[in-house]
């Protein structure tokens, strides 16, 4: 694996995890469990844990979970608002093998301090300061439920472009839905040409957006990491294997660490047929759970042979 | 508390859910009321670990807090069996866990399998299955591969079940009628039989469910 992939990580505070341990991650990872479980919070206590590389990253980070949560497109908005949802990461404080990232509120006198600690290092900013810089790392993509909007999709493509990777592309998508000839940005708008005519992607249907997301998002995550909520959404399940063997085959010539989520059995089975297949990369399903009697959330990884196992024995995989 | 019962396969689930039934309705005067919550089928020892894996998580989730395993004594006998099962078991849970653990290996004589005791107790007469004795000399003196003791009874059973205990109007709905599964709910077997082995395993499931 490369160093730059996370392996563990311990979360002392944020959102619903407490003191919560995971180890044994792999370049491609899929996480499966309850609805509110905390499998999206993972994935975000993951996202900002290698996106906090300064205090712009991690500005950034805090405050584009809380938008994608909602489906907003934060720029633009006030800088009150923004301070506001920030500050609900108060507490927060995760550790990997990547990085330590803490962030911590304090009020005095009327005066909030922000404390911010990342990659070893410490920084302070208060409410009264204005002019507040956000960053984004293109290499950490983080794809919600809903997939990218067009902005980000077009942003993404330039990297699939940079890469000469249009026709890779256009393979995909052919494979996906014969009737989609060619991918192309026209008027920043993505559009498939479908029979002949360039269609918006929005006409059409979730799963090919959510696959053009991906897709893309691997070309800009070169050397990166990947982060797919709900990687099945509005996808076909005769599509799954097709899309995970895509998966795992960018995981390895891009060289991106994958973390996804997943509620579905056809999904995970699809998963599992493909980790057989593809021995060079390194892959596990893991379950997201709670004990019900002392409502802590713990984790579990299975490897291929295990899942393989639970799959055909009727196990409980799924947080159940 | 919930009681998690692991036997090998489907056939032993189908037996232990009919003895157990057979326990609760036999006990009258303030019986320990049976609880084995769940069955789960192993498909065999060498599958034990990939089972106790599984059961571990259910463990961690709060959901079982007591198990039991039921498996056959096979060729290698009890106290073979016993330890692979605790040396598999060690390897998946450690020293440190809060689960009972209770073991039966079901054996006639120290040795067999289920099917070996089920031959013990059938109630039925088994014309049909027992002229498979004849087959099995037959097929010696053709120098045929032997069959084991273990397929033997194996075949046995699913004769007892198919020819000696199902109706010619059962046979029209074979599959469905003549299964092990529908076998075993029908009265082909004596769980009341004072034998050895079936007391000891009566026993065992008693004590697994009331402790």
């Amino acid at each position: 694996m490369s160093n730059h992939f996370i392996q563990k990580i311990e979360i002392d505070t944020f959102k619903c995890f407490t003191k919560f341990k995971a180890d044994s991650f792999k370049q491609v990872n899929l996480i499966g469990g309850k609805n509110n479980i905390g499998k999206t919070a993972l994935l975000e206590a993951c996202f900002i844990n290698v996106h906090a590389q300064d205090t712009a990253t991690f500005l950034y980070a805090m405050h584009g979970i809380k938008y994608m949560r909602e489906n907003l497109n934060f720029l633009g908005k006030k800088e009150s608002a923004t301070l506001a949802f920030i500050e609900q990461c108060n507490q927060l404080l995760i550790k990997s093998n990547i990085n330590t990232s803490s962030f911590q509120v304090q009020e005095k006198e009327g005066i909030k301090e922000y404390t911010l600690e990342f990659n070893g290092k410490k920084a302070s900013i208060t409410n009264v300061v204005s002019g507040l810089t956000f960053n984004e790392i293109h290499s950490i993509q983080f794809i919600d439920n809903f997939g990218l909007n067009n902005n980000d999709i077009a942003d993404n493509y330039s990297y699939v472009q940079k890469n000469d990777s249009e026709s890779k592309l256009n393979e995909i998508l052919n494979n996906f839905d014969p009737s989609i000839e060619f991918f192309k940005i026209i008027n920043k708008k993505p559009q498939c040409k479908v029979n002949g005519k360039y269609l918006e992607i929005t006409e059409l249907g979730d799963g090919t957006r959510h696959l053009v997301s991906i897709i893309t998002s691997f070309f800009a995550a070169e050397d990166g990491y990947l982060f797919i909520d709900e990687i099945d959404n509005g996808i076909h399940y005769s599509q799954l294997e097709n899309i995970w063997d895509i998966i795992l085959s960018l995981s390895k010539t891009l060289n991106v660490q994958v973390f996804s989520t997943t509620h579905s059995k056809e999904c995970i089975e699809a998963f599992n047929r493909a980790q057989k297949k593809e021995n060079d990369i390194e892959s596990a399903y893991f379950e997201l759970a709670k004990n019900i009697k002392t409502d802590k959330i713990f984790m579990r990884d299975l490897d291929i042979d295990q899942l393989d196992y639970e799959l055909t024995h009727q196990g409980s995989y799924r947080g159940e | 508390m919930s009681n998690l019962l692991i036997v090998e396969s489907e056939n032993d689930k189908y037996f232990f859910e009919a003895l157990i039934e057979y326990i609760k309705v036999d006990i009258k005067v303030d019986p320990p009321i049976l609880s084995v919550d769940e069955y789960e089928c192993l498909g065999g020892i060498s599958k034990l670990k990939n089972k106790l894996e599984s059961i571990k998580s259910q463990v961690d989730k709060g959901h079982v807090d007591k198990l039991g395993i039921i498996f056959d004594a096979d060729k290698v006998g009890i106290e073979s069996r016993k330890q692979t099962i605790n040396e598999e078991f060690d390897s998946v849970f450690g020293s440190e866990h809060d689960l009972g653990i209770e073991v039966h290996i079901l054996n006639i004589d120290g040795y067999g399998e289920l099917e070996t005791l089920l031959r013990q107790i059938k109630s039925k007469p088994s014309e049909n299955s027992d002229c498979l004795d004849s087959w099995r000399l037959c097929r010696s003196s053709k120098n045929l591969p032997e069959i084991s003791d273990k397929d033997f009874d194996k075949l046995w059973v699913s004769f007892y079940h198919r020819y000696d205990s199902c109706s010619n109007q059962e046979k029209k709905q074979a599959a469905r009628k003549c299964s092990n599964e529908a076998s075993f709910k029908k009265p082909i077997y004596d769980f009341s039989m004072e034998q050895q082995e079936l007391t000891e395993l009566k026993e065992f499931l008693l004590q697994f469910s009331s402790k």
